[in-house]
């Protein structure tokens, strides 16, 4: 049978037996069924494997996050256990920090833990040394959280390419901000004034 | 009712627009009998249907259905014969949890179901009612059906079904001499039908997963007082209550046609032996609306996806007809 080039919600698409049901796609009496609209593509990656078929969602679907989602988010709340933070741009999963990030519609209340913030030396970590309010941080979503709106997603950054992308020195009475630039893994700078201060900073490139 | 008002806006007088009585129809009481529509379709034929897709460019997914008045408008009156169904649906979400709520690993759906002050005879409410509540009810049974919430663990999504126009629940020349505004409920049903119907598209829009396109339909048992001496009882597809002077019976199912499920059925009055035939009308009529359905969504996947092919020239293009609004 010749797959669809588009497909409906509920439209059959092949045997289990000759496909993978890939994303957009579910299972029913062993067939493989579309469950979103949408080009229909399959994907061989292995000679043994059966080609994964898979639906591609339209751009304008708003993404969740999900394990191993790369994010960035900003800090809101810090607290001596836990800094609190809303995701405002996800990556897709299980991707490296080349990917490009795209913004959510609705920013996700997410969580990061002292243990999570860097992989060594863990009882060594003082929450002031590693965020500010404001900062902006690449992480890794870790768990989505057992609880609902309120907790929000664990977010983790542990490892180099994780941590501080964004952090800012309030100059002249907090009135202006200048974006500071990382000096080493725990300290970025200021280049005007020349104030340094202490955060687990993101490997840069 | 009284405890409903709302009192933030002002509101019209409760009492509703009532159809002007004009004095002919005082004067020959024949003559407003001569004004009452007749079904002029078949009784397996379906009244015309529009619908379309992404009409509301900050939901994630949304559609208008329209099914206009199927009797033609005479020309001695200004008072449409029937009432025509106009709904949207727009689908926000997924989106992510208010902070009171528990943890959730499936999609919370939420429908809300709301008539436009405008949209019946009877001036309806700012404040939702039993009836608008009710329906929101039957359309989160049809919904929750075909969605696959394990798709979505810990999100939201808010279905917001407004109705602007609602079918009546009989003639208009029956309901003043009645002095009844608010009638037996059977335009209810094809309401119901209906926001079935638009909700789908718009979900299917909105790119969730579902095991099918859902769709709506409505048939009805009808007497036929006039025409016959024995009143015969006949079952017609899509009843429009104002063509009929009196109605049995009707059902709206919720229908999976490609699986040959249903997920919502809602039956209303004197059935009589065959219940059966009648749920198989009503899916009937809901595969005639799919077919609608199904020819919208392919086309609007066609413009969508052509439109991502020629890349951002369509884009451009898009931007340059926007209007700058002022004011």
């Amino acid at each position: 049978m010749a797959l669809p080039s588009l497909a409906l919600p509920g439209q059959l698409l092949g045997p289990a037996n000759k496909y993978l049901p890939g994303p957009g796609t579910h299972m029913h009496d062993s067939q493989i069924y579309a469950s979103i609209s949408g080009p229909v593509t399959t994907t061989t990656s292995l000679q043994t494997n059966p080609p994964l078929l898979s639906i591609t969602n339209p751009s304008s679907t708003p993404t969740l996050p999900t394990l191993n989602t790369p994010v960035l988010a900003q800090i809101t709340r810090l607290t001596p256990r836990v800094a609190h933070c809303i995701i405002l741009a996800l990556s897709s999963p299980n991707t490296n920090d080349s990917a490009t990030p795209t913004p959510c519609p609705h920013p996700f209340t997410a969580q990061i833990r002292r243990e999570d913030i860097r992989a060594t030396e863990k009882d060594k970590i003082r929450m002031e040394d590693c965020f500010r309010v404001g900062d902006l941080v690449r992480g890794v979503v870790i768990s989505l959280g057992d609880t609902g709106g309120g907790g929000g997603y664990y977010v983790g950054t542990e490892g180099n390419w994780l941590g501080v992308v964004g952090a800012w020195w309030w100059d002249d009475g907090r009135k202006v901000r200048r974006l500071m630039v990382p000096v080493s893994w725990c300290e970025v700078l200021d280049g005007r004034s020349g104030g340094r201060e202490r955060r687990k900073v993101a490997r840069p490139f | 009712m009284a405890m409903n008002t709302d009192r933030r806006r002002n509101n019209a007088p409760s009492g509703g627009t009532g159809a002007p009585v004009f004095a002919r129809t005082i004067r020959e009481p024949e003559y407003l009998e001569n004004l009452r529509p007749s079904r002029s379709r078949g009784p397996n034929e379906l009244r015309r249907i529009f619908l379309q897709t992404s009409i509301i460019p900050s939901a994630s997914g949304s559609a208008y259905l329209e099914i206009p008045s199927s009797s033609p408008a005479t020309s001695s009156t200004l008072i449409p014969p029937t009432s025509s169904l106009k709904i949207t649906a727009s689908i926000q979400g997924p989106k992510p949890l208010p902070r009171s709520a528990p943890f959730s690993p499936t999609l919370l759906l939420t429908t809300t179901v709301k008539f436009a002050p405008f949209a019946t005879r009877h001036r309806r409410g700012y404040i939702r009612d039993s009836a608008e509540r009710d329906l929101g009810v039957h359309l989160e049974t049809a919904l929750r059906g075909v969605i696959i919430g394990e798709r979505w663990p810990k999100s939201g999504v808010d279905v917001v079904v407004t109705i602007l126009e609602g079918d009546e629940d009989g003639w208009w020349g029956d309901s003043t001499s009645e002095g009844s505004a608010t009638g037996s409920g059977w335009g209810l049903l094809n309401v119901l039908a209906g926001c079935i119907t638009v909700a789908s598209a718009a979900i299917t829009d909105a790119g969730i997963d579902c095991v099918d396109v859902v769709c709506g339909g409505v048939a009805a048992i009808t007497r036929n007082t006039e025409s016959r001496q024995d009143k015969e009882l006949a079952r017609v597809l899509d009843p429009c209550p104002a063509e009929h002077k009196e109605v049995v019976a009707a059902c709206v199912v919720g229908y999976l046609a490609s699986r040959d499920e249903i997920t919502e059925i809602w039956m209303k009055g004197d059935v009589g032996s065959d219940p059966d035939g009648l749920v198989e009308g009503a899916t009937h009529a809901a595969v005639g609306s799919l077919a609608v359905v199904k020819e919208v969504l392919l086309e609007a996947l066609q413009t969508k996806f052509q439109g991502q092919l020629e890349g951002n020239e369509g884009g451009l293009k898009r931007k340059a007809q926007d209007v700058e609004m002022t004011g």
